[in-house]
């Protein structure tokens, strides 16, 4: 049974554009791009809709879920609706990502890898996002937020519950 | 060719430019250890076990992805080498349990010899391992996948051989695993294959986990009796008890693959059913009898009815999966007692051309040169569940670039890509190949290598002949090789010594010529003589076929298994001896003429059925029997008439008309191919042979119906009404019910292709 009817037409003509950038045989090339613009629009790269990729782009349902599994970019459930990634590794390590963290946590309520009960913060730690000039650093949604100090980190909730 | 020269520890060896190191070394068995590479799978070089040392290189490289070079100076157990083996050792034996004594692969571990050869005597690793969850995958493969080490070859294996990727690697880094990601079954039908590629014990065989150890059993080579590949096997016996079955390799033949299907249908041999002690009905109650009684009664039997009705009155059938001797022995005995009613074309309708045979129905061409055709056309084949091994040749050759063209009364699932799939209405292959016929095709048209193949479901069509010979008008106009893809392991056998009505041994014409299969049934005899045969499951118009046994005066049965309706209607049961307590010859699609040994012994009394044709023949006082003292002896007498494969040229029309109205499609699934399939538990646990269940029908038919997936129909044939379950199936074409043949359910039905009534229940 195929689910390719859960994409809609205009996602459909946006994967065709993609797949008419790779040779013919590379189907598999647009796996990422159909993946981006679903993780996009809906949050979250669901099985459905990983199932209605791939029959859309015929392509094995397994092709798809490994490159979903892979890459920590693409949530296969709902997180929540700011998902902050702080990234932990070494240079934010150093320039106090661990500070950070204790300070989301608290003010959350959350551990790493929850989400708040009232489903608008999802936190989680992840690793190096290239920002290693700026660190400590996050990421929320697909704003980089640089140079964190806790007071930062306030503002920024602030603003973000504010805007809900 | 050979064109460059390399030095592999000190010996020069020729090589071919493009070859990896591996190769040349495998070839001048020169051992580097390896997971990931498999010479009949893409290199994918992620274990880096085979890391050797090539002079000039800064650091060792992996043998399975190192192209040679001319002058290329390699070391496999240089200190460098030694020592990137052993690190890759110590980092695979980090993750990977220390359960060895409680593993079904211990003994046969690539990761245990490999560890005892290469690696380290201790790890320096002392923290704790990671542990991956287990998954359900099916009846047939059983899963441990904390012992994986992540080489993919069964990744590589659905993606390239099976065509269908079932298994993948997901998650990255250490939380890597291999697995289904949904909870599926794996359903290929070569499914079975991943076990032995499984270097570790994480993939192992199910229905024998905990059965037995490598160095407990013993291997005998044997050839697989369901199809006409005849794929070459190596049985695993302990104490005279089959307990596996593994590929053996033949390039030309199963590659190193088999199918599930040769690989499982064992597990039928020690199934309560089988028959081990001679039997006859005496006043309608079975006596186990010793061999010379029963003997005595089977030609007492046989005699009277001769004697009463005549000769015409008897007739005789085998299956399609008898040895060369089996065949002989029997046509042989049967024709020595004036009996010419002989055929094993059980499934077959449309007899009409079958003068205008040639010797034996065969393919053509051979496996390995389907693979570099260019066009191939599929006529009435399921040739994907028929013969799964000529499958994946047909796989490869798309993979080459094939154009793949077919017609075919239901919209099989194919798993690769097909140009053409014509699926005529009320299964009217005539009409669908006449189609394709006048609409030639481009890509079939400019193919400069094409081949034609007709499987069991246009042989088994009532126009038969006719399909063959406008086959033939698209082999003349396109230049393409035509060929036949029989049923069972042996038809040629059975075809050139006399196993049908119309010839004898070698092509000689009969002079008294018999009656076919279906007329045998159809005009009721009064004796019928069964080879390996359960009428109710094998022939073509079941439901008439029991009829046909249960009104006969007298039925013997040289079987290996006995039917609940057998029990009605034979009056001696022989206990045969199945296929692996057997020596004989077996003759494939392509021609080759396999000689096998018997594995083990018979169980109990049973015994090889060309040893119980010829003492009957001796108690019938058949003068020349005598001849025949060993085995050698009847294959001597048989071999003379095996002869090599010549080109048939089909003209004749089929007398019969077209099927017109609801027409019922059937086709022997994979799984009920045989009697020795039908037993086998673990092959009928898939979901293939649960699949073929109910009456299938497409949406259109359901809706004329007025039913849905579930509901009950009444469909009839031969007068007999059988209440199904309805199955909705869009491959279907409009004006057809597809009811599979085979299952004990639907034996009182009729034909394929024959007019079916179906109705709400």
């Amino acid at each position: 049974m195929s689910d390719a009817y859960l994409l809609s037409d205009e996602l459909k003509k946006e994967i065709d554009h993609w797949v008419a950038k790779f040779p013919i045989d590379r189907k598999l090339s647009a796996v990422i791009p159909a993946m981006n613009m679903v993780q996009d629009l809906e949050q979250h790269v669901s099985e459905p809709m990983m199932d209605a990729i791939a029959d859309y782009l015929g392509v094995p349902r397994i092709a798809v879920y490994e490159v979903g599994t892979f890459y920590t970019m693409y949530d296969l459930k709902p997180r929540g609706k700011h998902r902050i990634d702080v990234c932990t590794n070494v240079s934010c390590m150093l320039r106090g990502s661990d500070e950070i963290m204790g300070h989301l946590k608290n003010r959350l309520g959350v551990d790493v890898g929850e989400t708040s009960k009232d489903d608008m913060f999802a936190l989680r730690s992840v690793e190096c996002l290239g920002s290693c000039g700026t660190a400590p650093m996050m990421q929320i949604g697909k704003d980089y937020h640089e140079n964190l100090t806790p007071k930062k980190v306030d503002e920024i909730l602030d603003k973000l519950k504010g805007e809900a | 060719m050979n064109d460059t020269t390399i030095t592999i520890d000190g010996k020069e060896v020729a090589a071919e430019q493009g070859e990896m190191v591996i190769e040349v070394a495998d070839r001048e068995n020169i051992r580097i250890p390896r997971f990931c590479y498999h010479k009949n799978l893409s290199i994918a070089a992620n274990c880096r076990m085979c890391l050797v040392e090539v002079e000039k290189a800064p650091k060792p490289l992996p043998a399975c992805a190192t192209p040679i070079t001319d002058g290329m100076v390699v070391k496999t157990r240089s200190p460098i080498a030694l020592q990137a083996q052993k690190a890759v050792m110590e980092f695979l034996l980090i993750n990977h349990p220390l359960d060895c004594p409680v593993c079904d692969q211990g003994g046969e571990c690539e990761l245990q010899d490999i560890s005892m050869g290469y690696g380290e005597d201790v790890s320096r690793y002392n923290q704790g391992k990671r542990s991956v969850a287990d998954q359900d995958v099916g009846p047939l493969i059983e899963t441990f996948m904390t012992r994986c080490i992540h080489c993919t070859r069964c990744v590589r294996f659905g993606d390239e051989i099976s065509g269908m990727r079932e298994l993948g690697l997901v998650n990255r880094g250490e939380k890597s695993q291999i697995t289904t990601y949904v909870e599926k079954n794996i359903e290929s039908e070569l499914s079975g294959n991943i076990i032995d590629i499984c270097p570790v014990g994480a993939l192992t065989n199910k229905p024998f986990r905990f059965k037995a150890r490598t160095w407990e059993m013993k291997q005998h080579a044997t050839i697989a009796p369901h199809d006409c590949v005849g794929s070459n096997l190596m049985m695993h016996e302990r104490r005279n008890e089959v307990m596996r079955v593994v590929p053996a390799e033949n390039e030309a033949i199963n590659e190193t693959w088999i199918a599930d299907r040769d690989r499982y249908s064992h597990f039928a041999l020690y199934t309560p059913d089988r028959v081990t002690q001679p039997m006859i009905k005496v006043n309608d109650t079975w006596q186990t009898v010793d061999w010379a009684t029963a003997l005595e009664h089977t030609v007492a039997g046989l005699q009277t009815v001769i004697h009463k009705h005549g000769e015409k009155a008897v007739g005789a059938l085998a299956s399609q999966s008898e040895t060369v001797e089996n065949y002989y022995m029997f046509q042989y005995f049967l024709r020595s007692l004036g009996i010419n009613n002989i055929d094993h074309r059980l499934q077959q309708q449309d007899f009409s051309d079958q003068s205008a045979f040639p010797a034996y129905p065969h393919m053509g061409t051979t496996f390995e040169k389907i693979e570099e055709s260019d066009a191939v056309v599929l006529i009435g084949s399921h040739t994907r569940k028929e013969q799964p091994m000529l499958w994946h040749r047909l796989h490869k050759a798309s993979q080459n670039g094939a154009k793949m063209f077919a017609v075919n009364p239901v919209d099989f699932n194919l798993i690769f890509a097909f140009e053409k799939n014509i699926v005529p209405e009320s299964g009217d292959l005539v009409a669908g190949l006449t189609q394709l016929l006048e609409h030639i095709p481009e890509g079939l048209q400019s193919a400069t290598k094409p081949v034609i193949l007709l499987g069991a479901l246009a042989m088994n069509h009532p126009q038969a002949a006719t399909l063959r010979s406008l086959a033939q008008k698209l082999a003349d106009k396109i230049g393409a090789t035509l060929g036949l893809v029989t049923s069972g392991s042996n038809s040629a056998g059975a075809w050139l010594t006399g196993v049908v009505p119309h010839r004898l041994p070698g092509k000689q014409a009969a002079s008294n010529e018999g009656q076919d299969a279906q007329a045998m049934l159809q005009d009721q005899k009064q004796a019928y003589v069964l080879l390996n045969v359960e009428p109710e499951f094998d022939c073509a118009n079941t439901g008439q076929a029991l009829q046909a046994m249960n009104n006969a005066e007298f039925v013997l049965a040289v079987n290996t298994f006995t039917t609940d309706d057998m029990l009605q209607y034979a009056n001696v049961i022989l206990p045969a001896a199945p296929f692996n307590e057997i020596s004989g010859h077996m003759i494939n699609a392509q021609g080759d003429c396999q000689q096998f040994n018997a594995a083990i012994p018979p169980k109990g009394e049973s015994r090889p059925a060309w040893k119980i044709f010829r003492i009957l023949a001796q108690l019938c006082q058949i003068d020349e029997i005598a001849k025949f003292m060993t085995i050698a002896d009847v294959f001597e007498a048989a071999q003379q008439h095996i002869a090599e494969p010549e080109a048939a040229k089909w003209t004749a029309d089929s007398k019969n008309t077209a099927p017109r109205g609801t027409i019922r499609i059937a086709e022997m699934p994979i799984y009920a191919i045989d009697p020795i399939v039908r037993r086998a538990k673990p092959l009928q646990e898939t979901h293939d042979a649960t699949k073929v269940q109910g009456a299938h029908i497409n949406k259109a038919t359901a809706s004329g119906l007025q039913v849905n997936t579930g509901d009950a129909v009444i469909v009839s044939q031969n007068d007999n009404e059988i209440t199904l379950s309805v199955v909705i199936n869009d491959c279907l074409a409009d004006n057809t019910v597809y009811i599979a043949q085979g299952l004990a359910e639907h034996k009182t039905l009729g034909a394929a292709y024959a007019p079916i009534e179906i109705k709400r229940a």
